[in-house]
């Protein structure tokens, strides 16, 4: 969890504290005070959220606008939001939904036109990898690569199994968490768990023999 | 792990994993977690396994985090804020056309006083007109009737002894109905109609 946090709570408490906060001052017309006081759910779990829309959608444009929507929505349907889930699941809930709707419009937008040859997310140019001080041009094309195998490896997966890995793994969520995010039982997201890292391990291990 | 082979495999290991995982503890109730617990070799490959997935994850980070500097992060939340701003404050609708100042309604006595002489006078003129037209020319007379009268269809018997006529007798037949027509042009108007031609004189005969 990034972010400040009022101290003596834990992240879970401080959410929801913060949460009706808002939802309260909303009530109250004071918008301004709700603003402020939304801006500390924000700052807690914008790094979170970029990342899990990076996940989905493979794109740092499109992962921003998904963010911003999923901050701007959870802000606008904060009365609808129910103190005794907490606040991050509802609200990953409503990102996860938003990159779906985004990778279903662009498949539908695919369909229709030619794809450019595009640069690797996260790409630098070539001066500022020479003046970096960091691991060498080797290095970075082979992390690089590596990456690229595992994105590509990631998004032919099912969308339940990807979805219930990058919770359960990158985000350390529990099979309960992750449960009410998906809508899945407990009992389920453990198969597509274990699904996905099994496929995951055959299809990247098969990428390694082809590649020696 | 099999009979042949009393190792576990890769689909052991993610098994025993990924119920790890999903309950968040050391270790789970999966029927692997007995032999993992006495085999050190599998132990060993047990480790690689995990090692291979925290380094997938280690790289998923590394990989976002070039793309969400903290400069990025800093924009966004500003732009987050821009737009919940502009929530509160809904479009407004600009009135098109837009004069540049309002248009005044007069609503001074003058106006309504023009517009009352204006229809009195126009009642007046016409009905002036309609009295001074009856008293120039009086009742004025049927042609259409005279005409109709004089060509009924005459008796049978007469039609029988009926000569063809002569181009004299045509000349007779329009004469009459030209000095007819002259008795209803008003004195005013008998000068005009003496210097106009009439249709006998267009006659090319």
């Amino acid at each position: 969890m990034t972010g400040a946090q009022p101290a003596g709570l834990a992240p879970r408490e401080a959410d929801s504290a913060a949460a009706s906060a808002v939802k309260a001052m909303q009530a109250e017309g004071r918008h301004a005070e709700a603003r402020e006081r939304y801006a500390e759910l924000v700052a807690r779990h914008q790094r979170r959220a970029a990342r899990i829309a990076f996940h989905y959608l493979r794109d740092g444009a499109e992962s921003d606008e998904a963010v911003q929507d999923a901050f701007v929505k959870a802000y606008s349907h904060l009365s609808t939001f129910r103190e005794e889930l907490p606040f991050e699941v509802w609200f990953t809930r409503i990102l996860i939904n938003g990159c779906l709707d985004r990778i279903k419009a662009r498949t539908r937008r695919e369909r229709w036109m030619v794809s450019m040859p595009e640069s690797a997310p996260g790409e630098r140019d070539f001066a500022e990898r020479t003046a970096a001080h960091g691991p060498s041009p080797e290095d970075l094309v082979l992390a690089r690569e590596r990456r690229q195998k595992l994105a590509k490896a990631l998004s032919r997966l099912p969308d339940r199994q990807r979805s219930v890995f990058m919770l359960s793994h990158y985000e350390g969520c529990t099979s309960r968490e992750v449960s009410a995010i998906t809508g899945l039982n407990e009992s389920t997201v453990r198969v597509h768990l274990f699904r996905a890292i099994r496929k995951l391990r055959g299809m990247l291990t098969e990428a390694q023999r082809g590649a020696s | 792990m099999g009979l042949l082979n009393p190792h576990l495999e890769d689909d052991d290991f993610a098994d025993v994993w990924s119920a790890r995982t999903a309950v968040g503890a050391p270790e789970s109730d999966r029927p692997a977690e007995s032999h993992l617990r006495k085999c050190a070799e599998c132990q060993g490959r047990y480790s690689s396994f995990v090692s291979w997935l925290d380094g997938m994850r280690a790289d998923a980070r590394t990989e976002t985090d070039e793309v969400f500097s903290r400069d990025h992060l800093a924009a966004q939340q500003l732009q987050i804020f821009r737009r919940l701003e502009s929530l509160e404050h809904p479009a407004r609708v600009i009135a098109f056309p837009k004069f540049a100042r309002p248009v005044a309604i007069q609503t001074s006595g003058r106006r309504r006083w023009t517009a009352v002489a204006a229809a009195i006078g126009l009642i007046t003129g016409i009905g002036l007109g309609q009295l001074l037209e009856f008293r120039t020319s009086g009742p004025a007379p049927d042609p259409v009737g005279q005409r109709m009268a004089r060509a009924t269809v005459p008796p049978v018997e007469a039609t029988r002894n009926i000569q063809p006529i002569s181009i004299d007798n045509d000349e007779a037949f329009i004469e009459p109905e030209i000095t007819s027509s002259q008795v209803g042009v008003p004195e005013s108007l008998q000068y005009l109609n003496a210097i106009t031609p009439g249709a006998r004189d267009l006659d090319p005969r």
